[in-house]
């Protein structure tokens, strides 16, 4: 890929990279002939933000790939995705936008051995085939500074799992009535505070109030503020009351974004634990965010404890109670374990105890009707839920790299039939120095080399391929296969039942 | 501030109204604490060495001071033998002693007003320095105003605007003297004729045996001058976890424009820099180099002259065989005679072979 930037262009990619490095540290780059997609998502997978630069956001945008890529195993495949760290682009990008020697910036995407053609006359580039993003800022009198960036290569890509349009609740405001609203709600001083609201739309007006949890600041100030729907641009709810709590820290770079363009930012949410979704949409650039949901409490019951107000038009409002269940911080180590275990393990070697048999579900429903649920399980891990897996090679516009995302294991690998090796069999194998007890375990051995070998790690995600590949891209549109209760069902049981039911054989990471 | 208490035994007795053009360059050496200075007729040579592999030497000359005056110590064998060996028999002999150098910046900022750098200054030289002005006097500031240039600073450079209006720009005055060997140096600074002065002596040591880097001028392969924002804005531009930093030049360039004349690389693990110059009369002011030329250093020694550089307005770039690189910066001062006043540095390049 090659793109050139001009200042309004870099300036407004700066800001995109900004917001985008509050969700994640790294981020999925993909340049199709729709454009140049960017995309990133918290470590906690429960916060997604993409951005889409058309072609005409640049001045010059030209794709070409090269057909004996190494690193991007996508051939039929016009795409090109890999993975950055977001601070070392933001780091390269940032000061271009004061340095006023710089005439143009151009972006390029190189895969190893294309790059070495391209490059063939100096004898001092050493080869190499790593992939690289270029930054090349032509600064006056033809002085040329280089960055290159290591791109990782990444073929697991999710996309948040949006609801039904005809579901949705809309509700638009502008970026700065929202910052005053959120102004009243201090983030906490220390670096991993990461404080939520709830959220309770009703017919008429909109609360907000702080969350008491677990929260150990001495001081906690409770507040609540009563937005009027007129405050609003657009107020459409349509199922109200809902009530709704989300983390502020991406909540907030996605307003600093809207902010600092000045566009007003439009919220869609259906209901708890599906993804409330925001698009900023300029003339320069698509961009979509999800944060992840879980049901709010609203108390109604007055009570005497005092509140802050933020502004005149807003009411006192009583506080709440404290939730009754304690709201964890997101953790996502456990999410990390379980998920590199299970990318790696056929269902077959899995060395825990399995799980009272689970009914082998459809790839794309996200959580089992019905399955265990545990009521303790942190709102957090229940609603990561924002994503689905979708292989690299579908044509999808816009992808997301989550290799810790718990939710989607391979669920591919169905569990062999349990096969009995005989006496001859087993002599064998102990003469091949081999200790298994049945077939299973040797045939998990067998798959576990061939994945080692020659299976990308995409592929883990199989099943699912099919119906992402035949659907259209199936980024804003709800599951076809789920049925028609998935969404009610995937409150509180949604990690564990997805940890069930992606491999049989594993445990759930929570125990009952 | 004009009486000297004993000045009939002084080795050194030197004046200067301001000491910011002094401080900026003794700042630019500060990445070590000791130096070894040397007092000669013609000036003061400070000099610092790094690793054993980077010597960095300023120049201080007598006419950066209003008052220079030298008079040779009696020699006394057993401290000169071997400053008489390093020096050669001139005809004059150096005074050659080691200070402290952090001490002696501090000491020369004891009001506040030596232009130390804060690092919002820093950010600010940077914008000024981006604006392609060479307006140092009216950039730097006093410590009462600090708080207010910080301010002026989140909006960019407005401040340089702003600052003549502050007032009058403090100065700090310093007579310098030095009463031979194993006296102390001694620093009179004064703000202003009715405001407080300060003493402050600093011990003189024996020097070490300084490292030298010898170079024959005419074997010199590559000889570059450029402005040195330019070479400031590379070097700051390589991410610090890059280790080494290739130089490359190529007389080529001449004949194809399109090529760079000069390239600077660094690499690192997470990726690599690149800076590319032309042989273009704004870019490199002179270019003299017969054949292509490529060596290593390791960056994290090359940093080390970021400091001086930024507070140069010219570089001078000499590469000798086996990879010896002398930067000169041609330092910004108030006097009209620019050249007056210089940093070099000499560092060895890395051994490709080993």
């Amino acid at each position: 890929m090659e793109a050139t930037l001009d200042a309004s262009s870099l300036k407004s990619l700066t800001r995109a990279l900004t917001c985008i490095s509050r969700y994640g540290d790294s981020m999925t780059i993909q340049a199709t002939s729709d454009g140049f997609t960017i995309a990133s998502a918290n470590s906690a997978a429960s916060a997604y933000c993409r951005f889409l630069f058309t072609p005409e956001f640049f001045k010059h945008y030209k794709l070409q790939r090269n057909a004996d890529s190494l690193t991007f195993a996508t051939p039929q495949d016009e795409a090109i995705v890999g993975e950055l760290k977001v601070k070392g682009l933001l780091a390269i990008i940032k000061p271009r936008g004061l340095d006023r020697s710089v005439e143009k910036i151009v972006l390029e995407i190189h895969d190893g051995p294309e790059f070495e053609k391209n490059h063939g006359e100096s004898s001092t580039r050493k080869s190499s085939v790593e992939s690289k993003f270029l930054v090349r800022a032509h600064c006056k009198h033809g002085v040329i500074k280089t960055h290159k960036l290591i791109i990782d290569v990444n073929t697991t890509v999710m996309t948040p799992r949006v609801p039904d349009a005809s579901t949705e609740s809309r509700v638009t405001i502008g970026s700065e009535v929202i910052k005053d609203i959120l102004d009243h709600f201090p983030m906490g001083k220390a670096m991993k505070s990461d404080p939520q609201l709830i959220w309770h739309f009703s017919g008429t007006d909109v609360r907000v109030r702080s969350l008491e949890g677990n929260t150990k600041e001495v001081n906690f100030v409770s507040t609540e503020l009563r937005i009027g729907a007129d405050e609003f641009e657009e107020y459409y709810v349509l199922t109200p009351p809902i009530t709704l709590k989300w983390h502020l820290r991406e909540f907030n770079a996605t307003i600093a974004l809207a902010e600092s363009i000045n566009i007003p930012i439009e919220l869609k949410f259906t209901q708890p634990d599906a993804p409330l979704s925001i698009a900023i949409n300029t003339e320069r650039y698509e961009s979509f965010f999800a944060i992840s949901t879980a049901a709010g409490e609203v108390n109604e019951d007055p009570e005497s404890r005092p509140t802050r107000v933020g502004s005149k038009r807003r009411e006192r409002e009583p506080e709440a109670d404290p939730p009754p269940q304690p709201v964890r911080k997101r953790s996502n180590m456990v999410v990390t374990t379980s998920s590199a275990r299970s990318s790696v393990m056929p269902s077959g070697s899995a060395p825990r105890q399995p799980d009272p048999p689970q009914p082998q579900r459809s790839p794309s429903t996200p959580a089992a009707p019905g399955a265990d649920r545990e009521a303790a399980s942190p709102p957090f891990h229940q609603s990561t839920g924002i994503f689905q897996n979708v292989p690299p090679s579908s044509n999808n516009a816009f992808r997301q790299p989550t290799p810790q995302e718990p939710l989607f294991l391979p669920g591919s690998q169905a569990p062999p039939p349990p096969a009995l090796l005989t006496q001859a069999d087993h002599a064998f194998l102990e003469q091949a120095g081999l200790d298994v007890e049945n077939a299973d375990e040797l045939f998990a051995m067998m798959e576990d080399e061939g994945e080692e070998v020659d299976i990308p790690p995409s592929q883990v995600f199989k099943p699912i391929a099919p119906s992402a590949q035949s659907e259209p891209p199936i980024l804003f549109q709800k599951e076809e296969d789920g049925s028609s209760t998935e969404e009610d069902d995937v409150e509180d049981s949604f990690l564990p039942s997805t940890q069930a039911r992606s491999a049989s054989d594993f445990r759930p990471l929570f125990d009952d | 501030m004009s009486q000297e208490p004993n000045a009939i035994s002084t080795v050194l007795s030197a004046s200067v109204h301001d000491v910011r053009d002094l401080a900026a360059m003794l700042r630019g050496l500060s990445f070590s604490s000791a130096a070894t200075m040397s007092i000669q007729p013609a000036g003061v040579e400070v000099m610092v060495e790094e690793s054993r592999c980077l010597i960095g030497t300023a120049y201080i000359s007598a006419e950066m001071f209003d008052e220079f005056q030298f008079t040779p110590e009696a020699p006394s064998e057993s401290q000169n033998n071997e400053v008489n060996e390093s020096q050669g028999d001139d005809l004059v002999m150096p005074s050659v002693f080691e200070i402290h150098l952090p001490s002696l910046t501090e000491s020369l900022n004891i009001f506040g007003t030596a232009g130390g750098l804060s690092s919002a200054q820093m950010a600010k030289k940077r914008w000024s320095a981006d604006a392609g002005s060479d307006d140092e006097p009216s950039s730097t500031t006093t410590r009462r105003s600090n708080a207010k240039i910080v301010d002026l600073n989140a909006q960019g450079r407005l401040d340089q605007f702003f600052q003549p209006q502050n007032g009058e720009v403090k100065k700090t005055s310093l007579r310098l003297s030095y009463g031979g060997s194993g006296h102390p140096l001694t620093l009179l600074l004064a703000e202003d004729a009715t405001g407080p002065t300060t003493t402050c002596e600093l011990a003189t040591l024996q020097p070490e045996i300084p490292s030298k880097f010898p170079y024959n001028e005419e074997e010199i392969l590559v000889w570059i001058i450029m402005p040195s924002i330019g070479l400031r804005d590379a070097i700051s531009e390589f991410d610090p976890s890059c280790d080494t930093l290739t130089i490359i030049v190529d007389p080529n360039a001449t004949q194809t424009p399109s090529l760079p004349a000069l390239r600077l690389q660094a690499s690192g693990v997470f990726g690599s820099t690149e800076i590319e110059y032309p042989n273009h009369k704004n870019v490199l002011e002179t270019f003299q180099c017969q054949e292509r030329v490529e060596f290593r250093y390791r960056l994290n020694i090359i940093n080390k002259t970021l400091r001086a550089l930024q507070s140069s307005f010219k570089t001078s770039l000499q590469i000798f065989p086996d990879g010896l690189l002398r930067l000169q910066f041609m330092m910004n001062t108030s006097r009209s005679k620019k050249d007056g006043a210089f940093i070099e540095f000499r560092c060895l390049a890395l051994d490709d072979e080993a």
